[in-house]
């Protein structure tokens, strides 16, 4: 052997290396495997996947590219976290603060949006494939349900970080999209049935998402922490009860 | 035991209601490998090279209409000047075009509800066992129509007249028109009990819900009838009323949604029933 | 290497290709993301460092200048090189060198025991303050403390002896210092004397930090940093949150702020004058007076504001960026570098928008036009109905303006003013006979009056001839009325009575009395009349039947209402109308999807656009269905920009309490003396605020001394009390002049404003008091003859007119006023001290004539 391959060895073999990296890395069946089970962050994946997994005519790739854009507007959203006040004072002072000031400040800015949005594309266009391959029949059905909350947690990840700019666009598209709430029955204050309950324009349906009678610096406070705690944790949950439902009935394919 | 092509039918569900003592839910199961010829492939590295790839490439896309194309920031957030239009974000724009057709009880909270519960309910109300992990038009013909309408008619393209067709005012404006926020548009509509000569206020109530009533109930007789003509009795018997008659409820109101636009749109007809609780 | 199952195709592939390239695009994008970040984006490290390189150009190349310029000079030369000699040891004797290197030694040898003893002498005292702590401790505890009382008397006793020592080595010390100094004395001497030649360079070498940093001898740009100004509390947001203002306008305006590029380009360039403008800088920042978007330094559009939604962009210099200047201040009027908003805001004030559009600030101002109170016993019906049809035809540059009426209207609108002063007028009348003097015919009474037009004052105000103007509001219209046509318009009768009492005719006159006698009045009433371009109108009875018809004056009063003549003149029957126009406290933030453009689709959407053209057509706008009833002024452009940038400033004011200046005492004190000097049009006769009497350039060079004097530091020098009483009842200050003070009829609150003006100009605060004149029986006859300063008495003679006569150029006039203000006694101390010949200081004699001058001298 010669002195790079003894070198290697000695490293490959030494107590520090084997307990970090517990199985080698030749190309056999058996690492193969390992490499997935063995792994926290891939042992998501089963070890074996049936063949039609890996073509992306079948799958569109469209589940793993909204998860991707989903980390992708964590990693972004943690970043613009430590820039971002969600006070009125300061919330579109900042906004201008991370488009010149901030090194990437604007490009983080950029990733997040359009992550964002993309997210809320690629979450259609999964729920469309999965409908044209029938992956929500037998025994998938309670899956495809978690599916749809998680589409409605998407929708309402966006809805909430539509307000945090704070700008025009931002508070009348809010306001477009609550003042519908005020029109719920039984619990809008102008929604049909409302004198049965006895709701008003502060304390009602709308109010709920407002924090108060109409949009303000109480309902940029509120739709921060949902956009940024609640909501991303539900959506964890969810995702992980969805991961959980895939490994279990396996990914869906042609009968054998 | 089961030829390898055919799915395994699992036992019927005992304690069931009676309806569904017919219903039989038919489990596509993996079978577990089992040497040549079987049909896995190892994930590492088959399937999570073709991921990594596809991360690389959507990440390469995404950094790069990052650095191209800046987020929006308009002026600060004024409470008391509203901008014309005033839209919401794009994928609520679908729902925004429908308060034109509807109220906002109907619209914002209806039948955003139904379309989340239509949506949640579907694999329960398809018994098809056809098309179970792999593509197929002609086994799934009506499920796939129907799903079609609902999103990518309606849905989808309800986005597209909310962000590209209608300019201020929430006016229609055609692509080339410049938008002009003077733009005075006559509102002529009149109430569908009017076009018929009715001018009593409870008369035109009871005509509307008469007509809202008749709508559903005829609607879901034609759905039977038609169910039955394409598909069977048996089918029927084994869909079941309850799964049927959610099935009818929801298409029609997905169609009424259309109906409601050819209505206002072509005829002018503003509602079709007006009481001092709900219009519709 | 599957080992079970078929090998298919798809498990064979290599994705090797795919996978370098995506690398490869994925690095290539993080480059392109650092390259944006570093320089594309952020625009100002280039300009910041590009300002750096140049100012060390300019900075090095002074430093060569100045070295040049060191080497010309043969002093310098000759020193330096001395100094040279010296520090080499070579022209001073052996012996001195030799000397200076001991007594360096030494030097350096008694340092180190300087430091030794110090040391020694610090640690003592540290010593005893530990030994008092445990004394201290011990006695607290109860015990004696004997010990440690010992060893504390001890340190004491050490103490003593280690400060002599300390003391006695800093001696010695000193002392081979001060040799050393003797012994160097030359060199020291030399370099105090070379001192102020390196003035220049030490300074440019401060400048030269501040833009760079030696490395390696050589100069680079300093790495840029961001400086920015931060107004905290600046402004209220839309939520009514108080919000900071930030302005970063200096990262690529860098040296806005520093003297020496008065001569680049922007944006290297220094604030044209820097010392006005900017000696608020710190606290104002740059964006509150010229717009743009303060925290952006990325690109000049963005930095400028030219971006979309960015409600603040840059406002041009020319003009409209002193509407800004009115976020702060309470008014334009007087101050420099805003004479724009400033004649846009007189413009408002004088040609009487008040009357039709509230505006705040601008609620309670006089009204602009004559009272039609009793106008039947004045006009003549025909004139009336011409007038009402168009005034510019009659008189071309009057005032009011042209409400576009057609002969109909205007017949209605006269009838109902002829109607409505009817009893008024009669009542006037009765008490006002026909004058007995007045003989137009008469060529010598003619004139006579003439004359006394051309000499007692009229013509600041007046003119008699059609093209004849003196002062004028705006370009080309004229302040009093032109008089060219006046017997066109009126009688002899009505005439004679105006002129002396005008506020008996009019209560809200403007015209002052000029305390004109019978025979006066009737000699200039007599040239009045005689002053005409046709014929007046014979009276036509017609017309008259119709002026008196029922529903003719109905008409009218529907028209008089409608078109709201009561916000301009005194009418029967208006008082008590509303303004009949919109309100422009917040016309300046109008946007314009508000503005209704009406067919002008030539014009572009702006605000500034609409505002512009409305002013010079107000009724461009019309439609067939949106009427307007604004009327037309017939501004010229430069007329209408003004207007247009005062009312640009007219926005809601969400400014911080203390950014504002409206506390300044001084400036409220001068705008309110302003309104009453422009309405008064003191600026007719004489010099002040910066403008020339109007009057003036009817006087030849050689007797321009009989104008109006020039109102230049009265508040400096005349006694507040006396100036009120004299405003109030003007004595004859100077008895040669020709030219007559009038008597305006002020009240004494009037009269107060007008003085605290002058104090205020000269940076007095009167502090809004009414002064009181001592009162009628003490106020001095007018007429009366000055006491002369008796002869050989200081020869004030010498410089200061003292009677009646013609007044050479280099001569004074001498106040007639007696030193009862600290204040105004301290100016003429000063005056006495400065400019008095032959006092030189000796302040004996000054207080002699300051006495003098206090009881002597005239005065009430």
């Amino acid at each position: 052997m010669s002195k790079w391959e003894q070198f290697k060895e000695q490293i490959v073999n030494s107590p520090v290396w084997q307990s970090m990296f517990r199985h080698g890395y030749d190309d056999t069946p058996r690492n193969r495997v390992l490499m997935v089970s063995g792994n926290v962050w891939l042992h998501l994946h089963p070890s074996k996947v049936r063949r039609h997994g890996v073509r992306l005519k079948f799958t569109w790739c469209m589940g793993g590219i909204t998860f991707l854009m989903f980390l992708i507007t964590i990693v972004t959203g943690v970043y613009l976290m430590f820039y971002y006040r969600p006070v009125a004072e300061y919330a579109y002072a900042d906004m201008k603060y991370l488009e010149f000031d901030m090194p990437f400040g604007m490009v983080m800015r950029n990733m997040h949006r359009w992550a964002a949005h993309a997210m809320v594309i690629a979450v259609w266009l999964h729920m469309f494939r999965v409908f044209m391959t029938g992956s929500y029949k037998p025994p998938r059905e309670f899956n495809w349900v978690v599916g749809v909350i998680l589409l409605v947690l998407t929708l309402l990840l966006s809805f909430t970080g539509y307000l945090l700019p704070w700008d025009q666009l931002s508070i009348w598209a809010v306001t477009v999209g609550s003042n519908m709430a005020r029109a719920t029955p039984l619990l809008g204050h102008e929604g049909p049935f409302r004198e049965f309950v006895g709701v008003n324009d502060v304390y009602d349906a709308r109010a709920l998402l407002f924090g108060g009678g109409e949009i303000g610096p109480h309902t940029l406070l509120r739709f921060y922490i949902l956009h940024c705690v609640f909501i991303p944790l539900v959506t964890t949950v969810f995702l992980i009860v969805h991961f959980w439902r895939i490994r279990r009935d396996g990914l869906s394919g042609p009968p054998l | 035991m089961a030829a390898p092509n055919e799915p395994k039918v699992l036992a019927t569900v005992g304690t069931a209601p009676a309806q569904l003592d017919k219903a039989v839910r038919v489990e596509n199961t993996l079978r577990k490998a089992r040497g040549p010829g079987d049909d896995k492939i190892h994930t590492w590295p088959h399937l999570v090279r073709v991921e990594f790839l596809c991360l690389l490439l959507v990440l390469a896309g995404m950094i790069i209409w990052s650095l191209l194309v800046d987020a929006p920031l308009e002026e600060p957030a004024a409470p008391t000047r509203t901008p014309n239009p005033s839209k919401a974000p794009w994928y609520f724009l679908g729902l925004q075009e429908i308060l034109v057709y509807f109220d906002p009880w109907h619209a914002g909270v209806v039948l955003p509800s139904f379309i989340i519960i239509g949506l949640m309910v579907l694999p329960y109300i398809d018994i098809n066992p056809k098309g179970n992990g792999y593509y197929t038009y002609k086994e799934r013909k009506y499920e796939i129509q129907t799903f079609f309408i609902g999103f990518h008619v309606l849905w989808i393209s309800l986005i597209i007249v909310g962000t590209f067709l209608r300019g201020p005012g929430w006016n229609w404006f055609w692509p080339w028109d410049p938008w002009d926020s003077h733009k005075v548009v006559a509102l002529t509509s009149v109430d569908l009990p009017y076009v018929f000569g009715l001018r009593d206020y409870w008369v035109s109530a009871a005509f509307g819900l008469v007509l809202t009533s008749a709508y559903f109930v005829l609607g879901t007789i034609l759905l039977y009838v038609w169910v039955v003509r394409k598909k069977g009795k048996e089918f029927m018997a084994r869909w079941g009323m309850a799964r049927f008659g959610l099935v009818s409820f929801l298409y029609l109101n997905m169609i009424a949604v259309v109906l409601k636009m050819v209505l206002r749109l072509g005829f002018n007809v503003q509602y079709i029933m007006v009481t001092p609780w709900i219009n519709i | 290497m599957i080992g079970r199952g078929t090998v298919e195709a798809e498990e064979k592939r290599s994705y090797g290709a795919l996978f370098l390239l995506l690398i490869a695009l994925l690095i290539g994008c993080m480059l392109w993301a650092l390259w944006q970040d570093t320089f594309s984006r952020h625009l100002w490290k280039k300009y910041k460092t590009d300002f750096y390189r140049f100012a060390i150009g300019k900075y090095e190349a002074e430093l060569v200048k100045d070295r040049q310029k060191l080497e010309a000079d043969e002093t310098y030369v000759a020193l330096t090189k001395e100094l040279g000699e010296i520090e080499a040891g070579g022209a001073a004797t052996n012996e001195t060198a030799a000397r200076v290197r001991e007594l360096q030694k030494k030097l350096t040898a008694a340092e180190i025991s300087v430091f030794e003893d110090d040391l020694n002498f610090r640690f003592v005292k540290g010593e005893i303050e530990e030994a008092w702590y445990y004394y201290e401790k011990a006695r607290h505890e109860g015990k004696d403390g004997h010990k440690e009382k010992a060893r504390l008397d001890s340190l004491l006793e050490k103490k003593i002896e280690t400060e002599k020592t300390y003391d006695h080595t800093v001696g010695e010390r000193d002392a081979i210092v001060a040799e050393l100094a003797q012994a160097d004395e030359r060199k020291l001497e030399i370099t105090e004397k070379l001192r102020p030649y390196h003035k220049t360079r030490e300074l440019l070498a401060l400048k030269l930090d501040a833009v760079s940093l030696s490395v390696f001898g050589y100069r680079v740009p300093k790495v840029p940093v961001i400086d920015q100004v931060v107004l905290p509390g600046f402004e209220r947001n839309n939520f009514e949150q108080w919000v900071d203002r930030v302005d970063r306008c200096q990262n690529c305006h860098v040296p806005i702020d520093t003297a020496g590029f008065e001569e680049e380009e922007n944006p290297i360039k220094t604030h044209p004058d820097r010392a006005y403008y900017l000696g608020n800088h710190e606290k104002m920042g740059c964006t509150p007076c010229h717009g743009g978007q303060g925290p952006s330094i990325n690109s000049v559009e963005q930095a400028h504001g030219e971006v979309a939604h960015w409600e603040d962009p840059l406002l041009p210099k020319a003009d409209k960026i002193q509407a800004k200047c009115l976020t702060c201040h309470p008014s334009a009027l007087g101050m420099k570098g805003a004479d724009v908003a400033a004649r846009g805001e007189s413009l408002f004030r004088e040609m009487g928008c008040h009357g039709c559009h509230l505006l705040e600030g601008f609620e309670h101002l006089d009204s602009a036009g004559p009272s039609l109170k009793r106008i039947a016993a004045k006009a003549k019906p025909e004139w009336l109905v011409e007038w009402v049809n168009e005034p510019h035809t009659f008189r071309p540059r009057t005032r009011m303006p042209d409400f576009l009426f057609d002969r109909e209207q205007a017949i209605d609108v006269a009838a109902y003013l002829l109607a409505s002063s009817l009893e008024d007028g009669l009542a006037w009348l009765e008490t006002h006979e026909e004058p007995t003097g007045v003989n137009p015919g008469k060529a010598a009474q003619v004139a006579s009056g003439k004359e006394l037009t051309q000499s007692l004052g009229c013509l600041g105000c007046h003119g008699f001839e059609e093209d004849q103007f003196a002062s004028q509001v705006a370009e080309s219209k004229d302040t009093g009325p032109n008089l060219a046509r006046i017997a066109e318009k009126t009688d002899a009768r009505w005439t004679f009575h105006w002129l002396q009492n005008p506020r008996a005719y009019s209560e809200v006159a403007r015209m002052p009395s000029l305390r004109v006698s019978d025979e006066e009045a009737s000699a200039i009433t007599s040239y009045l009349m005689t002053l005409k371009k046709e014929n007046p109108a014979a009276p036509d009875p017609a017309l008259r039947k119709r002026l008196a018809e029922e529903e003719t004056i109905a008409r009218g009063e529907q028209l008089v209402r409608r078109y709201g003549c009561g916000g301009c003149h005194v009418v029967n029957g208006m008082q008590g109308e509303s303004r009949v126009s919109v309100e422009l406290s917040t016309f300046g933030g109008k946007h314009p999807d508000e503005l209704a453009f009406g067919n002008r689709d030539d014009l572009e959407k702006t605000w500034d656009a609409w505002t512009f053209n409305k002013i010079l057509t107000p009724r461009t706008y019309a439609t067939e269905r949106l009427v307007s009833a604004m009327p037309m002024f017939r501004f010229s452009e430069s007329d209408a920009r003004a207007l247009t940038v005062f009312l640009a400033s007219k926005v809601e004011s969400k400014l911080g309490e203390h950014y504002t200046a409206h506390n300044a005492p001084g400036a409220i004190a001068a705008l309110a003396g302003r309104e009453s000097i422009t309405r008064y049009n003191c600026q007719g006769c004489h010099s002040l605020d910066g403008l020339e009497g109007a009057i003036r350039k009817y006087y030849k060079d050689e007797d321009i001394v009989n104008a109006p004097p020039v109102l230049r530091g009265e508040g400096l020098k005349v006694q507040s009390d006396w100036f009120v009483e004299f405003l109030k009842a003007p004595v004859r200050m100077r008895p040669w002049l020709k030219v007559r003070m009038p008597t305006f009829g002020l009240s004494d609150e009037e009269a107060s404003k007008i003085v605290g003006y002058f104090e205020a100009v000269e940076g007095y605060n009167l502090g809004g008091v009414v002064v009181q004149g001592p009162g009628e029986a003490d106020a001095p006859a007018s007429g009366a003859e000055p006491q002369q300063v008796p002869e050989g008495y200081f020869e004030c003679g010498a410089c200061h007119m003292e009677g009646p006569g013609r007044v050479p150029e280099d001569k004074y006039w001498l106040s007639r006023v007696g030193l009862t203000d600290e204040a105004k006694a301290s100016w003429l101390a000063q005056h006495l001290d400065i400019k008095l010949p032959g006092t030189g200081g000796d302040h004996s004699r000054a207080d002699e004539l300051r006495e003098f001058l206090g009881t002597g001298v005239g005065g009430p």
